[in-house]
């Protein structure tokens, strides 16, 4: 309860900082028009030659992509900038102050720094939802998108405990920047369908990265897809993820080493 | 009674050695040494509750990171340490609400953001209740008089004014214990003195224990009751302030002028002379002998002027780590 307050009271103070970032604000709403902009074309393209997707029609597939961005909108907003500087702020001893404080350490590691400059890459994510649900054949249910929003913040979650436990070697590595480069570019996978990803490819990227299904699934409920299971082990994963993520952290601090 | 037990403390950090040059970080991608450097070395002490302790000892002796453990940042190697009935390194919330930390050349405070800012957060980090919230700002925004620059952005404060905003974030909580790491490196000496006036009233008045590495002899000289010497990773002084300089300081100095001429050869019968003239000296005599030489330069020369000074602290403590 006492992290729900503190993550609100962090939420809270780094809007404060939204004013210092007004540029920044309007250069997000440009750049992220522009990334939505191209992956639509691109999927428009490859709806011109086919029909389906493994399964997923055209609008189902923006769907998912509305999903992805929404994940990732969230994400940067919350905690991207936080993993990226981890290992700087960790070298530079930086974490001295936040890991003494009576709540939890990982939460003011990884959601000290907050991006609200980047709430404008809503706007263009509520443009694309709009844009997926005028391409669908058929009408979605209000309670099964919004359910489908609720497990978004449930992969926001699972990917904060997989960046975390790749953020934690750095107490070994001193770097882990080219995990985290790597991990962020195979989460671009999340952005197309799970089931274009078949064989062993397919399990890791459900099971031991569970990369895959963070917007997929969420889209998956909101369709009302025959794919229930799923849904039930994203949330046990992300659950599991959660715990080995706190243990690690734990772990890993006894080898802090701060600096100065 | 002892609120801080420290028994066999020791801290070793690893670091790997880099042949310099092109060639030499390409060796180092394949193979490397690892060094390893004892920070702190089988330290032990104990410290009651309401003590000004100073800790004293050359760049990279081991203060700072005997202080980082004792607040739970760093994990010791080995030995043990236990601040108010709690390991620090397992960072129970109950304990970390009962200390407070400064570091001179380290901020908590947000800097695009007013300090009041940081104020109200670390309100809920620590739990504070909005009156005791009230009344401690209050107190202290008045005694440090910050009062009129609580709402400027932390960047655009002078290094004095941040001190004062970084010990009211330490301190809102009231805690039992406050570190304090080099809280007046780079302060101007009137900032210094506003500083050093506002801690030894707080101690004073709240028996708030306080634990102070600083280079400036002069915080110590003017705060600490107690002082802890640490070169090299070893305490090689734990006592009284002013037993150091009886301990380490075996002569004193007379300064003596006299109203005529007399023979340097003469003078140095009486003493090692640092300084010698006909008409004035410097003369380092044994403690134990200062009363019997004074009385021969009385009777035997002719004074003007007599007097006799102790070493100061700054020498004694250069010479103990210079190992004169």
């Amino acid at each position: 309860m006492k992290t729900i307050k503190i993550f609100f009271a962090l939420c809270a103070i780094n809007f404060k900082h939204l004013l210092i970032y007004r540029a920044s604000f309007w250069i997000t709403f440009l750049l992220m028009a522009g990334w939505a902009g191209a992956y639509v074309t691109f999927i428009e393209v490859i709806f011109g030659h086919i029909d389906t997707l493994a399964g997923w029609g055209k609008g189902e597939a923006l769907l998912v992509l509305s999903y992805y961005y929404l994940f990732q909108n969230i994400s940067d907003i919350f905690y991207k900038d936080n993993f990226e500087e981890f290992s700087d702020v960790m070298r530079r001893g930086e974490l001295d102050f936040r890991i003494i404080k009576p709540v939890s350490s990982r939460l003011l590691a990884f959601c000290y720094k907050m991006r609200f400059d980047q709430l404008a890459s809503l706007v263009v994510t509520a443009g694309l939802f709009a844009y997926a649900l005028s391409e669908l054949k058929m009408n979605i249910s209000p309670l099964y998108f919004s359910m489908g929003i609720l497990y978004t913040t449930i992969s926001v979650v699972l990917y904060y405990s997989i960046l975390s436990i790749i953020s934690t070697f750095a107490f070994w590595m001193q770097k882990s920047d080219t995990f985290k480069v790597l991990i962020w570019n195979v989460s671009q996978v999340a952005r197309y369908p799970r089931q274009i990803y078949t064989g062993i490819i397919g399990k890791v990227l459900t099971f031991i990265i569970p990369i895959a299904g963070l917007a997929s699934v969420p889209a998956e409920i909101a369709l009302q897809f025959d794919h229930g299971k799923i849904a039930y082990i994203l949330a046990g994963i992300t659950i599991v993820m959660m715990a080995i993520a706190q243990w690690f952290w734990s772990f890993g601090l006894k080898r802090y080493s701060s600096a100065g | 009674m002892s609120i801080i037990h420290v028994k066999n403390l020791s801290k070793t950090f690893e670091s790997y050695k880099k042949e310099p040059g092109l060639i030499g970080s390409i060796k180092g991608l394949f193979s490397s040494e690892t060094i390893y450097s004892q920070a702190v070395k089988d330290i032990s002490f104990d410290i009651a509750e309401g003590e000004f302790i100073g800790f004293v000892g050359p760049n990279g002796a081991g203060k700072t990171t005997t202080l980082k453990m004792l607040s739970g940042i760093l994990y010791p190697t080995s030995g043990d340490v236990e601040v108010l009935g709690f390991k620090p390194f397992k960072r129970a919330p109950e304990f970390q609400k009962q200390f407070g930390l400064v570091m001179g050349q380290k901020n908590q405070l947000w800097w695009d953001l007013p300090a009041r800012e940081s104020f109200i957060l670390n309100k809920a980090i620590y739990e504070v209740s909005d009156h005791d919230y009230k009344k401690t700002l209050d107190e202290l925004t008045d005694i440090l008089d910050v009062e009129d620059f609580l709402d400027i952005q932390v960047r655009k404060l002078s290094l004095g004014q941040r001190m004062k905003c970084e010990l009211i974030a330490a301190l809102l909580h009231s805690p039992r214990i406050l570190f304090l790491d080099e809280p007046t490196i780079g302060l101007d000496v009137v900032s210094q003195r506003n500083i050093r006036e506002f801690l030894s009233e707080y101690n004073r008045s709240r028996k708030t224990t306080i634990i102070l590495t600083s280079h400036y002899m002069e915080d110590i000289r003017r705060l600490c009751k107690r002082v802890i010497i640490i070169d090299h990773g070893s305490i090689i002084y734990d006592g009284d302030y002013k037993n150091l300089t009886e301990k380490y300081a075996g002569d004193k100095t007379i300064h003596v002028s006299f109203s005529d001429a007399v023979l340097e050869n003469d003078l140095k019968s009486l003493g090692r002379t640092t300084m010698a003239n006909s008409t004035s000296a410097k003369i380092n005599v044994p403690r134990k002998d200062i009363a019997a030489i004074t009385n021969r330069l009385l009777i035997g020369f002719p004074v003007d002027d007599i007097s006799i000074s102790e070493e100061s602290i700054e020498k004694i403590i250069s010479d103990i780590f210079e190992g004169k």
